[in-house]
């Protein structure tokens, strides 16, 4: 009578320690997968880079910067092969990347600039608080046509409802 | 009885200290998860040592400025001329411009080499900040070219240099022939 009353106390204790470790494998895969992994950063950076491998050659600012239609996501599609439209579930209504495309002389006078998507995340960076938009803005001296001049880029991805 | 009791005693025990190592290991076990949990793509790459990182580090808009430079006609006259000053005043309100954001610290930034028939006729430090940190050994001359400029991310601090330890910042440079 005394085995069986043990026997069944061992069952109870080892379902007791199956849950435990359960939970604790179920706890700790959940801390690890389950954090916010901010990849926004990066997609900023790989946007910046094919925009200066689509707008400039050796140096030189390619004829791609005329032919793109400033807000025309259609002809940043066919220039440059960046589709802004995410059509992935939740943003599929919104526009979640900015790029602000600028040139500038050696005088730092702006004489032509384009943009593209939700160039306002560059203004709202500030206002957002914690979940302000990734960004990259960098400068490249180009020429243009033999004129000496920089060419400005600045990307915007904001997505914080995803990929954050 | 007393036999039973002891080796009851003997069975409870062993149950009692497995059951303590487990709850241990669950702890450490958690712990760890907490320790490695993910904040950005950077950190699980940083994970994967001499791995190439995705885009931004290979810094494409300075290699393309190099070419720019060496494709600028006054700095090509002022090599020609071996004015460097003036190659050095022409390159510094560009270089300014053209690093990356953000490396403007004081420990750290982008410096300029010189070349020309494979050695080194000019070193610009813009940033003030004389190298003691140079890992760029894997740099070699264009051979073809008479001349060449070459642009590095260089540091006095080595703590300052960490940050790019696992995937560090390739040279960037352009050579062009002297006409």
């Amino acid at each position: 009578m005394n085995k069986k009353a043990g026997q069944r106390v061992l069952v109870f204790y080892w379902i007791l320690i199956m849950v435990i470790i359960a939970v604790g494998i179920v706890s700790a895969v959940w801390n690890v997968f389950g954090a916010n992994m901010d990849i926004r950063e990066a997609e900023a950076g790989l946007l910046k880079e094919r925009l200066v491998d689509c707008l400039v050659k050796e140096g030189k600012l390619l004829d791609s910067y005329e032919k793109l239609d400033s807000g025309s996501l259609d002809s940043l599609n066919q220039i440059c092969k960046i589709d802004l439209k995410d059509n992935t579930g939740k943003y599929k209504e919104t526009i979640q990347y900015g790029i602000i495309i600028g040139l500038r002389d050696i005088n730092d006078n702006y004489y032509s600039d384009k943009s593209f998507g939700d160039w306002t995340l560059g203004v709202t960076f500030q206002e957002k608080g914690k979940h302000f938009p990734s960004w990259h803005r960098r400068s490249v001296f180009v020429l243009d046509n033999d004129k000496k001049a920089f060419l400005e880029i600045a990307t915007f991805v904001d997505k914080n409802e995803k990929n954050t | 009885m007393k036999k039973i009791h002891k080796k009851a005693v003997g069975e409870t025990m062993t149950w009692i200290v497995a059951t303590i190592s487990i709850l241990f290991i669950m702890i450490i076990f958690l712990f760890a998860s907490g320790v490695f949990r993910f904040k950005s793509i950077g950190d699980v790459l940083n994970l994967f040592k001499g791995k190439d990182t995705i885009g931004s580090l290979n810094f494409p808009e300075q290699q393309q400025s190099v070419f720019a430079l060496s494709e600028y006609k006054e700095i090509k006259d002022a090599i020609i001329s071996e004015n460097y000053n003036q190659a050095e005043n022409l390159i510094n309100p560009i270089l300014e411009r053209i690093t990356e954001y953000g490396y403007h610290e004081s420990k750290g930034g982008w410096n300029v080499q010189i070349f020309k028939n494979n050695k080194q006729v000019k070193r610009i430090e813009p940033m003030n900040i004389p190298g003691h940190y140079d890992k760029q050994n894997f740099f070699t001359n264009l051979k073809s070219s008479d001349f060449s400029i070459r642009l590095f991310l260089e540091s006095k601090s080595e703590n300052y240099m960490d940050k790019f330890k696992n995937h560090y910042p390739q040279p960037v440079q352009a050579g062009g022939t002297l006409q």
